[in-house]
């Protein structure tokens, strides 16, 4: 049970006692570290950019509006932090051309990655992840496995709706592609 | 593409997560305390800057109040060298007097206190 909300720790952050500042830390740093950790795949670094978001975080706490969750408004800062990180990096990654894409039928991809839960699966998803872009890896981390909302991950990522949910339909299609391939 | 009940989404769930060092917290709140003492120092020069400017805007204004358009029209008296000698013998006498009240008032008490110590003892 969460004693107090996220607001009411932003306020005593605010009104000098930066000892509040360790509730939000333990309530989102480990959540924060898992996405990082996946889009830049560097134990070390993404400990050191965990940090990095939350010094960002305690610098514009002032700045935040609570205009949208302050959740959100952490994870937009890691997404952006994250994706920097690697950008600076100058990492590769599979890229799938369209024309590949568009051969995998909407239904075969329903039906293909409809399976039971195993080791071997979670095994080649962890395969199939790695070989996404860190901004794919990043979406459908958010999409699955911090379960966020299309509306709240639009907010995160910067970008509509609607691009929201085609990159998130394509990294589907791409993952049914890897898993296919890595199978065969 | 809002249904998040698909067996990926459960396959997501089963991966296993990197867990941060126990030592992070404190890593992290000793970082944040450094910040909040730079935060306040910044806080604080910006804040000497602030009064120095403001100051400084201030003086000038008179200054050109005062040069520019003789605004406020006062004017210093000259010294009279007479009566400074004249106030000047008044405070010495004060002084002189408040150094002697003092002087006088401990010996009393001194004397008061020997007297009592000496009727106890009998």
């Amino acid at each position: 049970m969460e004693l107090y909300t996220d607001t009411y720790y932003i306020q005593r952050i605010r009104a000098g006692h930066i000892e509040s500042f360790a509730c939000l830390a333990d309530r989102y740093s480990q959540t924060v570290f898992a996405l990082i950790v996946r889009v830049v795949q560097n134990r070390e670094d993404a400990e050191e950019l965990t940090q990095d978001v939350f010094l960002k975080v305690f610098r514009k706490l002032d700045s935040f509006k609570g205009d949208c969750a302050f959740s959100t408004w952490l994870y937009r800062i890691a997404y952006n932090t994250a994706l920097s990180a690697v950008r600076k990096k100058k990492l590769e990654w599979l890229t799938i051309d369209d024309s590949t894409l568009n051969n995998f039928a909407d239904t075969a991809v329903d039906n293909g990655l409809d399976f039971e839960t195993t080791e071997a699966r979670i095994v080649l998803l962890e395969k199939a992840l790695d070989q996404l872009s860190p901004g794919e890896r990043a979406l459908i981390l958010l999409f699955y496995k911090e379960e966020k909302s299309i509306e709240e991950i639009a907010l995160i990522s910067s970008l509509t709706q609607t691009n929201v949910k085609t990159k998130l339909f394509r990294i589907r299609k791409k993952l049914y592609g890897l898993f296919k391939q890595m199978e065969d | 593409m809002e249904k998040r009940n698909d067996k990926m989404h459960e396959l997501f769930r089963a991966m296993p997560e990197d867990k941060l060092p126990a030592s992070f917290r404190e890593r992290l709140m000793q970082e944040v305390a450094k910040e909040a003492e730079i935060q306040q120092r910044r806080s604080d020069r910006r804040g000497i800057w602030i009064a120095s400017i403001t100051s400084l805007l201030l003086v000038s204004l008179v200054l050109v109040f005062f040069v520019c358009f003789k605004m406020p029209g006062f004017r210093i008296p000259g010294f009279n060298m007479g009566e400074i000698a004249f106030y000047f013998s008044i405070g010495c006498s004060a002084l002189g007097l408040l150094g002697l009240d003092y002087l006088v008032r401990r010996k009393l008490e001194k004397k008061a206190a020997l007297s009592n110590k000496s009727k106890n003892q009998e």
